[in-house]
């Protein structure tokens, strides 16, 4: 008497794709695929998801970019200087610590104000920037996304807002509400290198909520 | 059953009701997340990225297993849909388990899976709500399954299964004679339909190599197919599974003995 076709269910084949399944098994599994098409298809999807997976852990979808538990850096209180009303056009002038960007993956923390910061506004400071600028300087993702949000400025400081606003809650896991920052972003207005590290985060974000053709579109753009 | 308190904080997507989890069958995966996450909170460095890229696949093929095997039942979706909702649900539970909010740790492997199948449920209801949003349900309720069960070619008579594995075996002689990368570049091309995107990233190629390498690879298996007699290097029916066999990337995606 023959023995019961055995197909392969959905998690046989993520056992399979994983290396999981013993020699034997793997061996049963995939004689069997190569006389069952509808098998053999199922066992096709579950591998083409696999390298998805292996793509995605080197980019922004994957975990490497999403939250890197490190001990906050401390770093001495951000010194701001008042100058000229140039706020319209660009934010900041940061002097910065090094670029830790990486073509095709969101950067794991923007480029922060490094000991030192610039603001080129006459006016004040808001105190919730500043306090969430400090905030995201010691990778304290909780302060950074409630100072943030309780901040009220405009123009070129509003864009910095946005941008690291939009940068903590993707490093905190809520992409969603990310992409709603990052989108509203006046990308061509940021300066280098935050507009290329805002493009990214903007493909990480659209990756995450789903959307990874825009994030393709974006990643492969060149640009300007 | 109450529904454990640690499994349902604050997951987006996982609003289950109490006694919601009914005991599903314990599948390896389950019993290697659970494996994976513990190993993940003692190690530290360079052991512990290991362990978080292999948690990553972990997660990543339990969803897609999970997604896959309700999509039909849910709504209408494309591999893609499956990929990109296994993707943003990894994702969030990585981000998850490593702030502590998400502990399966001690509960059996059952209740694990049983989270996981209802993680990608709630993912798949999501999208079919947004889609109804987008576009209308379709009229047919058999439309449902189309989008599983399309991908799945006609099935081939006796005859066509002796032409398919004269075929077959035509082509793995073939593709033995490629480089170990063109395979690899081609097999995934060719076999799992991957973008040039992604098979860059995996085989840390430039994305104008991998476009030359599968267009090369395609040109020698034409001539060596057209001198066995074949005229097409088409992946027929059996041919996946003779290949990835055989394929290093078999080896690649494999989890056992990366951490």
């Amino acid at each position: 008497m023959s023995e019961p076709v055995r197909h392969l269910d959905d998690d046989t084949c993520a056992t399979l794709v994983l290396g999981l399944a013993s020699p034997d098994e793997h061996e049963a599994a995939v004689t069997h695929a190569r006389t069952c098409v509808a098998c053999e298809t199922r066992l096709r999807a579950h591998a083409g998801a696999g390298v998805r997976a292996r793509a995605d852990l080197g980019t922004a979808a994957g975990p490497l970019r999403v939250v890197r538990s490190r001990p906050a850096r401390r770093g001495r209180p951000l010194v701001v200087a008042a100058t000229a009303a140039a706020a319209a056009a660009v934010i900041t002038v940061f002097l910065m610590q090094a670029p830790s960007l990486q073509t095709g993956a969101a950067p794991e923390w923007l480029t922060t104000p490094g000991e030192l910061v610039r603001m080129r506004s006459e006016s004040e400071i808001d105190e919730s920037l500043r306090t969430g600028l400090e905030a995201y300087t010691r990778r304290d993702l909780p302060a950074t996304i409630t100072a943030l949000r309780a901040a009220n400025v405009s123009g070129g400081a509003e864009q910095a807002r946005r941008l690291y606003l939009g940068h903590a809650l993707l490093a905190s896991g809520n992409a969603k509400e990310a992409r709603g920052w990052l989108e509203s972003l006046n990308l061509d207005a940021l300066p280098e290198p935050w507009r290329a590290e805002a493009r990214s985060s903007l493909a990480a974000a659209w990756r995450r909520t789903g959307r990874s053709r825009q994030a393709d579109s974006l990643e492969s753009a060149p640009a300007r | 059953m109450p529904l454990p308190a640690a499994l349902s904080a604050n997951l987006p997507g996982t609003d289950v009701a109490p006694g919601a989890f009914d005991r599903v069958e314990e599948p390896a995966w389950a019993h290697a997340l659970l494996e994976s996450l513990v190993a993940l909170r003692s190690a530290h460095g360079r052991d512990r990225e290991l362990h978080r890229a292999r948690l990553w696949r972990l997660l990543h093929a339990a969803l897609f297993a999970s997604l896959r095997g309700q999509a039909g039942r849910i709504a209408p979706v494309s591999q893609e849909d499956l990929e990109d909702l296994a993707s943003v649900k990894s994702s969030e539970l990585m981000a998850r388990a490593e702030a502590g909010v998400w502990d399966p740790v001690p509960h059996p492997t059952y209740e694990v899976a049983g989270f996981i199948r209802r993680v990608a449920r709630n993912g798949l209801v999501d999208l079919a709500r947004r889609r109804v949003r987008e576009c209308p349900p379709p009229e047919d309720d058999e439309a449902w399954d189309v989008a599983i069960s399309d991908r799945i070619p006609q099935l081939p008579g006796p005859e066509d299964w002796a032409c398919a594995r004269e075929f077959v075996s035509a082509l793995e002689q073939c593709v033995r004679s490629l480089t170990p990368r063109s395979r690899e570049v081609w097999f995934l091309r060719a076999c799992l339909e991957r973008s040039t995107r992604e098979i860059a990233a995996v085989t840390n190629l430039s994305a104008a190599n991998v476009d030359v390498i599968v267009m090369r690879a395609r040109t020698a298996l034409g001539e060596c197919m057209a001198t066995r007699g074949h005229h097409s290097t088409e992946v027929r029916p059996g041919a996946f599974a003779a290949l990835w066999s055989e394929s290093s990337l078999r080896a690649a995606l494999s989890v056992e003995g990366e951490a």
